[in-house]
C-alpha cells in the first residue's frame, strides 16, 4: 500500500522536476471532461423543453452552443494529449537512456540472473505500457468523476432517495466484478508475455541473418515454421484458458446492468403517467442516474487501475534506484603493483560444484602470465573474478596488498580485455577503439595509427561506420578484421593490466605470428594475462598457469613446468608433436 | 483514372485478405457477423427505447410502457451477453490468425536465396512489412464485422433521414464523402512517414537490445562505454520523436478538420429536426427519437468511412508484403535432380570459378579450378580475406559463382534440387549459433529420423557424457527457464560438431572449427575428421597448420586464388607460402 502511493509520489515528483506543464493540462481536463459531462446531460432537457414551448430559436442557438462545446472540447482534448505525449516522450526518453546507462553499469553478476534481466526488462516494458499517461489517465478520471457525482448524486436524490442507493449496489457488484476481471487480467498478461516471448524470439531469433545459412544448409524452413506454429498454438490456448475464466463476471456485470436500466425507465415512465412528468425531464433524469452509475464506475476503474499502473511504477522506480548505489563508487586509479589470489574458491548460483576451489598465486606487476587449462577447467571463471565482475565465494583476491572491495570501488580503469566472444558495435571504428565520442586530439590519432600499423592494418579509416545500421555506407570487417580492433581497443585503454582471452582465433598465422613478435612490445609497462589453447603462447609469456578442473595445477615457466608437470608436458606435446618437421 | 485503380486495389486487398482468413479460420468470419448484427440491434434498442417509452407515456398507456421496456431490456440483456461472450473469443481467434500471417513472411524470409537475405535495402523491407502486418491482420473484422452491420444500420438510418427530408441526406453523404478523400491523403502521408521511421527503428532497437547483451554488456563495462551508449541511444529516440511528431500535428490538423465537419453535419441534423418539428411534421416523442438516433446517423456513415480508409492504409502495406512474398528465389528455382548417393568420379569440381560480392567491385574469388576426390580429406588454409569462407558458400550453393561452374558428381551444382543438394554438406560454421530450444533440438531440430545417430555423434566430439548427465530435453540456455544449460565455448562448439555428424551427410565441411577447443580434445577431433569416422570425404578451413597435417590435400589460398596444393611434405618441400606460415608457428613450439 505504501510503495503504491510511493509510485504516486515519484509520478508527481518526476513531471514537478522536468515537465510542470503537465499539471496545467490536469487541470484543464479536469473542467473540460466535468463540464462536458453536464452539458451532455442538460443539452437534451432543455432542447426538449424548448421546442415543447415553442421557442425554436432558442432551442437553435441552444443546440448550435452545446454541439459546440462539446465539438470544441473534443479538439481541445486531442490538443492537450498531443502536448502531453510530447512532455511524456522527452520523460520516457530521459528514463530510457537512463535504464540502458544502468543495465549496462550494473554488476556484471546481475546480467546472468533472470530476475534483475526480467527487472530491466519490465522496467521498460512499463515504458512502453506508458504508465505516466495511465497515472495521468487516472487523475483526470477519477478528479472529474468525482465533480460530475456530486452534481447529479443530488438531481439522484430529487428524483427519489433509493435511486441512488440502487446505482450505489450496481456499482459495488460492478466492482467486486470488475476486481475479478482485473486480477485474471493481470494473470493474462503474465503469461501472455512468457509465451509470446518465446513466439517472439522465433520470430526475431530464428530467422535473423546470423542463423540464415545454417538455416539453409541444414534445410531448416519446415522446423521454423513449424516453431512459429507450437507457440501461436500454445499462446493462443494460454489466452483462451482466461478467456472461459471471465465469462462469469462479465455476465453478472451485463444482468445488473440491466436490473438498473428497468428501474430507471419505469420509475421514470410511472411518473411520466402519474404525475405528468415532461419529456424533458425524463431525459434528464434518465440520464443523470446513468451519468452517475457510469461515474461511481470510473472510479472504482481508476482505483483498479491505479494499483495495477503502480505495481508496473514499482518496478521501474527499483531500477531507477539502482542508480544511486552506482553512483557511490570510486574509481580505482592507482598503479598496479601485485595481484593476488588468496585461497580464492567460487561456486556459480545455482550450482553446487564449485568452478574454483582454493587458488592461491602472486603476480607482480609488468609480468605476463600465460593462463592455461581443459575446457571447463576454470579460466573464464578467473578472470572474472579478476575484473570484479564477480565476487569470490571464499578467500580474497588482493591488488596492491589491498583486498578487493567491489562495493566500494569501480576496478574498471585498471583492466582492458579482448574476451574470446569480444563485441564490436556498430558505430564507427574510432568510437569502437576509444568507447567514447570526444574528438581525437593530435596524440590520440597518432597512438591510433601506430597501433594500426602494428596489428597490420594501417589503411584502416577509422571515420567509417561497422555494420550499416547506422550508416547505409557502412563496412563489414571480416572476423579476422573486427579481432584485431578489438586488440587494438583493448591496447588503445591505458590500463596496467590486460586480459587477453583467445585474442588471435580468428586471425592468419602471419598475422598471429606478428602479434607474438611484437607482443612485448606491445604490451611493455602492462600486466598481461594471457588465456589461449594454443601453447605457443606460452612462450611469450613469463610464468604460466595451469588449472586442472577448478584446482591450481601448476605455477611457473615453460622450462619449470616441462618435466615437472605431466599434464603440460601432454598438453604442450600435443600440439609440438604436430610442428615436428 | 488513378482513383479508379485506388478503389480497385482495395478492393481486391480486402477480397484477398477475407479469402486468406475465411479459407484458414471459418469460424472467425461467423464470429465477426453474429458480433456486428447483434452489436447493431442492441444499439438500435438502446436508441429507441426512451422514445417509444415516452410516446406510450404520453398516451397514458403506463402498462404497455412496462411491457415494452420489460421485453426491451430482457432483449438487450440476452444480447449484450452474447456479444460480451463472442468478442472475447473473438479477439483471441484473431490474434492467433494474425499470428498465422509470420508463417508466411518468415517461412519466405527464410527461402530467400542468402544474397537476398543478407542485403541490407531487403532487410529493411523485411523489417518494414513485419512491423506493418498489424495493419492489414485485422481487416476480416473491419469488413465482416462492423462494414456489414454499419451498412445495415445505415439503411435503417437512411430511411430516417429521408423521412425527415431529403436534401439533408444528399448533405450528409457529400460531407463524408469529403471525409473520405482527406482520410485517403492521410493514408498516403503516414505511408511515407512510416519509411523514414523504418531506418531509425533499426538503429533503436539495435541499442536497446545492448541491455542484455551479454557479450556487449562485458566490453561496455570494461572500457566505460555505458554513457556513450545511452546518449546515443537517447539521441536515436529524440530523432524518432521528430519524426513522429510532424505526423502527429498533421494527424491532429487533419483530425480537426474532419470534427468541423462533423459538427457542421450534426448541427444541420438538429436543425431540420426542429424545423421539421416546428412545422408541425413531427410528434414530440419522433424528435427524441430522431435526436438520439442522429448520433448513429453520423456515426454509421463515419464507420464506414473508417472502413474504407482502414482498407485504404491496409491495401497500401498488404501491397508490401505481396511484394516481398514474391521475391524471387533463384537458386531454388533450378534445378529439380536429386543426387545420388555413393562414390562418383569426379567428386567435386570447381572450373573457373569467380566470386564478387554485390555491390562489390573486388573478387573474393578469382579463377578458382580444383578437384576433390571422393574420400579426400582436403584442409584449406590462407591469410584473413583470401577467400577461404567465400568458397565454402560457394560449395554449398549459399551464392552461385559470377563466372565458372561448380560440378558435383558430374552434373553443374545447378541441376540439382536445392534442398536435396544441401542433404549433402553437414557443415559447421565459424559464427555458429545454438537456440534456445532443447539440446536434442540443436542437434536433430525436427528429423525425427535423426535420433538414432545422436550417441553415435556426441560420442565422437567427447561430450556424450557430459551431454546424458545434463539431460538431452533441458533447454540450451537460461533464456526461458531456469533449468536452462550454460555450455564452455569449447563444449558448445563440439555440439555444433556433433550436429554436423548427425546429419550424417556424405561431406563434412568445416570452418574454423576448433578455436575455442583445448589441445588434447583438438587433437582427437582433428584425427576423427581426417580419419573418416563422421564422412567419407571433409573439408575443413583451419588457421592451425597443425590441422593439415592430418589431411590428404591441402589448398593453400592467397587473394582467392589457388596459391599451391598438395600433401604436408610437398607443400614444406616446395618452400613457399605454406612452408612459411607453417614454421612460423612452429617456431614458438621447438
Amino acid at each position: 500500500m505504501k510503495k503504491h502511493f510511493a509510485s504516486l509520489l515519484f509520478y508527481l515528483e518526476t513531471i514537478w522536476k522536468s515537465e510542470k506543464r503537465v499539471f496545467l493540462i490536469i487541470a484543464v481536463s479536469v473542467l473540460l471532461g466535468t463540464f462536458t459531462s453536464y452539458v451532455g446531460i442538460y443539452f437534451l432537457k432543455y432542447l426538449l423543453d424548448f421546442i415543447e414551448d415553442g421557442s425554436y430559436p432558442v432551442a437553435i442557438v441552444w443546440t448550435l452552443f452545446c454541439l459546440a462545446v462539446m465539438n470544441l472540447s473534443d479538439n481541445i482534448s486531442g490538443a492537450l494529449s498531443l502536448a502531453l505525449s510530447n512532455a511524456y516522450y522527452r520523460i520516457n526518453t530521459r528514463l530510457r537512456a537512463k535504464i540502458l546507462n544502468i543495465s549496462t553499469s550494473v554488476r556484471f553478476e546481475e546480467l546472468e540472473n533472470p530476475e534483475t534481466l526480467n527487472n530491466f526488462e519490465l522496467a521498460n516494458e512499463c515504458l512502453n505500457q506508458s504508465v505516466f499517461s495511465n497515472y495521468t489517465q487516472i487523475l483526470v478520471n477519477t478528479v472529474s468523476s468525482v465533480f460530475v457525482i456530486s452534481g447529479t448524486i443530488y438531481i439522484t436524490f430529487e428524483i427519489k432517495w433509493w435511486m441512488a442507493l440502487l446505482a450505489l449496489t450496481v456499482t459495488a457488484v460492478n466492482t467486486v466484478c470488475n476486481v475479478l476481471l482485473s486480477k485474471n487480467e493481470i494473470e493474462r498478461f503474465e503469461e501472455e508475455t512468457t509465451v509470446s516471448k518465446q513466439l517472439e524470439y522465433s520470430r526475431f531469433w530464428l530467422t535473423d541473418i546470423s542463423r540464415a545459412k545454417e538455416v539453409r544448409a541444414y534445410s531448416l524452413q519446415r522446423y521454423i515454421v513449424g516453431k512459429l506454429r507450437e507457440y501461436n498454438d500454445k499462446l493462443f490456448a494460454a489466452l483462451h484458458s482466461f478467456t472461459i475464466k471471465q465469462k462469469n463476471p462479465r455476465l453478472i456485470i451485463e444482468i445488473i446492468n440491466s436490473v438498473q436500466l428497468l428501474a430507471v425507465y419505469a420509475f421514470c415512465a410511472y411518473r411520466m403517467v402519474s404525475d405528468g412528468m415532461s419529456a424533458g425531464d425524463f431525459m434528464l433524469y434518465s440520464s443523470a442516474v446513468f451519468t452517475f452509475g457510469d461515474s461511481l464506475g470510473n472510479v472504482t476503474k481508476s482505483v483498479i487501475s491505479f494499483w495495477h499502473t503502480s505495481s508496473l511504477m514499482m518496478k521501474l522506480t527499483d531500477v531507477l534506484n539502482i542508480e544511486k548505489k552506482l553512483n557511490e563508487k570510486i574509481p580505482f586509479n592507482k598503479e598496479l603493483q601485485t595481484v593476488e589470489f588468496r585461497n580464492v574458491s567460487f561456486s556459480y548460483a545455482g550450482s553446487d560444484k564449485n568452478a574454483l576451489e582454493d587458488i592461491s598465486f602472486i603476480v607482480n606487476a609488468n609480468e605476463k602470465i600465460s593462463l592455461i587449462g581443459e575446457n571447463g577447467a576454470g579460466k573464464s571463471t578467473l578472470v572474472k573474478l579478476l575484473l570484479g565482475l564477480y565476487v569470490p565465494t571464499k578467500g580474497t583476491i588482493y591488488i596492491n596488498g589491498e583486498p578487493m572491495d567491489t562495493d566500494k570501488y569501480d576496478y574498471t580503469p585498471m583492466f582492458s580485455a579482448v574476451f574470446q566472444d569480444y563485441k564490436i558495435f556498430s558505430f564507427t571504428v574510432e568510437a569502437n577503439i576509444k568507447m567514447n565520442e570526444n574528438p581525437l586530439t593530435v596524440a590520440e590519432t597518432a597512438k591510433i595509427r601506430a597501433l594500426t600499423s602494428s596489428m597490420g592494418m594501417p589503411e584502416l579509416d577509422t571515420d567509417s561506420f561497422i555494420t550499416q545500421i547506422f550508416s547505409d555506407d557502412g563496412i563489414d570487417f571480416s572476423g579476422g578484421e573486427t579481432q584485431k580492433i578489438a586488440l587494438i581497443r583493448a591496447l588503445y585503454k591505458n590500463s596496467p593490466l590486460i586480459i587477453l582471452d583467445e585474442p588471435t582465433s580468428a586471425l592468419s598465422p602471419q598475422s598471429e605470428y606478428e602479434i607474438y613478435h611484437n607482443f612485448n612490445s606491445l604490451t611493455s609497462e602492462k600486466t598481461v594475462f594471457f588465456i589461449s589453447h594454443r601453447l605457443s603462447s606460452c612462450r611469450i609469456c613469463d610464468r604460466i598457469i595451469l588449472l586442472h578442473n577448478g584446482k591450481l595445477e601448476a605455477i611457473g615457466t615453460h622450462e619449470e613446468l616441462l618435466g615437472s608437470c605431466e599434464l603440460y608436458d601432454r598438453m604442450f606435446s600435443a600440439q609440438a608433436e604436430l610442428y615436428a618437421e | 483514372m488513378a482513383f479508379l485503380t485506388e478503389i480497385k486495389k482495395v478492393f481486391t486487398t480486402a477480397f484477398d485478405l477475407s479469402a486468406m482468413f475465411i479459407k484458414n479460420c471459418k469460424k472467425l468470419l461467423f464470429m465477426d457477423i453474429f458480433l456486428g448484427v447483434s452489436r447493431e440491434i442492441s444499439q438500435l434498442i438502446i436508441t429507441i427505447l426512451p422514445s417509444v417509452v415516452i410516446w406510450l407515456c404520453m398516451n397514458r398507456s403506463f402498462g404497455a410502457a412496462i411491457a415494452t421496456i420489460a421485453v426491451m431490456v430482457i432483449a438487450l440483456t440476452l444480447l449484450k451477453t452474447l456479444i460480451e461472450y463472442i468478442q472475447r473469443d473473438l479477439s483471441d481467434e484473431s490474434l492467433h490468425a494474425t499470428n498465422s500471417l509470420y508463417y508466411y513472411l518468415n517461412g519466405k524470409n527464410i527461402r530467400l536465396d542468402l544474397s537476398d537475405a543478407e542485403d541490407s535495402s531487403r532487410i529493411d523491407e523485411y523489417y518494414n512489412v513485419f512491423d506493418n502486418i498489424y495493419n492489414f491482420s485485422d481487416v476480416h473484422y473491419s469488413i465482416f464485422c462492423v462494414l456489414l452491420s454499419k451498412l445495415l444500420s445505415f439503411a435503417i438510418m437512411s430511411a430516417l433521414i429521408i423521412a425527415v427530408d431529403l436534401r439533408l441526406y444528399a448533405i450528409v453523404l457529400l460531407e463524408n464523402i469529403i471525409i473520405l478523400i482527406i482520410n485517403a491523403k492521410k493514408d498516403k502521408l503516414d505511408h511515407e512517414f512510416d519509411e523514414e521511421i523504418s531506418k531509425n527503428t533499426k538503429r533503436v532497437k539495435y541499442l536497446s537490445e545492448l541491455m542484455d547483451d551479454f557479450e556487449a554488456g562485458r566490453d561496455i563495462r570494461i572500457y566505460n562505454a555505458s554513457s556513450m551508449v545511452s546518449d546515443k541511444y537517447a539521441n536515436e529516440l529524440q530523432s524518432s520523436r521528430k519524426i513522429e511528431l510532424k505526423k502527429q500535428r498533421c494527424d491532429f490538423l487533419i483530425e480537426l478538420a474532419i470534427s468541423l465537419l462533423g459538427l457542421g453535419e450534426l448541427f444541420l441534423i438538429y436543425l431540420f429536426a426542429i424545423n421539421k418539428y416546428a412545422s408541425g411534421g413531427l410528434l414530440l416523442a419522433s424528435f427524441v427519437l430522431y435526436v438520439s438516433a442522429s448520433k448513429l446517423i453520423s456515426s454509421s456513415i463515419a464507420e464506414i468511412v473508417w472502413v474504407a480508409s482502414i482498407l485504404h492504409t491496409a491495401s497500401i502495406y498488404y501491397d508490401d508484403f505481396e511484394k516481398y512474398l514474391k521475391i524471387e528465389e533463384r537458386l531454388r528455382n533450378t534445378g529439380a535432380d536429386k543426387p545420388v548417393a555413393g562414390e562418383a568420379a569426379p567428386f567435386i569440381e570447381f572450373r573457373k570459378v569467380s566470386f564478387r560480392y554485390p555491390n562489390q567491385t573486388e573478387y573474393a574469388i578469382k579463377d578458382f579450378s580444383c578437384k576433390i576426390d571422393y574420400g579426400e580429406h582436403i584442409a584449406i588454409v590462407g591469410d584473413n580475406g583470401a577467400g577461404k569462407s567465400t568458397l565454402v558458400k560457394l560449395l554449398l550453393r549459399l551464392y552461385d559463382p559470377t563466372d565458372g561452374e561448380i560440378y558435383f558428381k558430374g552434373k553443374n551444382i545447378k541441376e540439382y534440387d536445392y534442398d536435396s543438394y544441401q542433404s549433402v554438406f553437414a557443415p559447421v560454421f565459424q559464427d555458429y549459433v545454438l537456440n534456445a530450444f532443447s539440446i536434442r533440438e540443436n542437434l536433430i531440430f525436427d528429423y525425427n529420423e535423426r535420433e538414432g545417430l545422436i550417441k553415435g555423434a556426441l560420442e565422437k566430439t567427447g561430450i556424450y557424457n557430459k551431454i546424458i548427465e545434463l539431460g538431452l530435453d533441458r533447454p540450451y540456455s537460461r533464456r526461458f527457464s531456469e533449468d536452462g544449460i550454460e555450455l564452455s565455448g569449447g563444449e558448445e562448439q563440439r555440439l555444433v560438431i556433433s550436429r554436423a555428424y548427425c546429419k550424417n551427410s556424405e561431406v563434412v565441411v568445416l570452418d574454423e572449427p576448433t578455436a575455442a577447443i583445448d589441445p588434447l580434445s583438438e587433437r582427437n577431433l582433428f584425427q576423427d575428421v581426417f580419419d573418416g569416422i563422421g564422412s567419407t570425404t571433409s573439408i575443413m578451413i583451419s588457421h592451425r597448420m597443425s590441422c593439415s597435417k592430418f589431411s590428404s590435400r591441402i589448398f593453400v589460398m592467397e587473394h582467392g586464388k589457388l596459391a599451391e596444393q598438395g600433401t604436408h611434405s610437398e607443400l614444406l618441400t616446395l618452400d613457399r607460402l605454406y612452408a612459411s606460415m607453417y614454421r612460423r608457428q612452429a617456431e614458438y613450439y621447438s
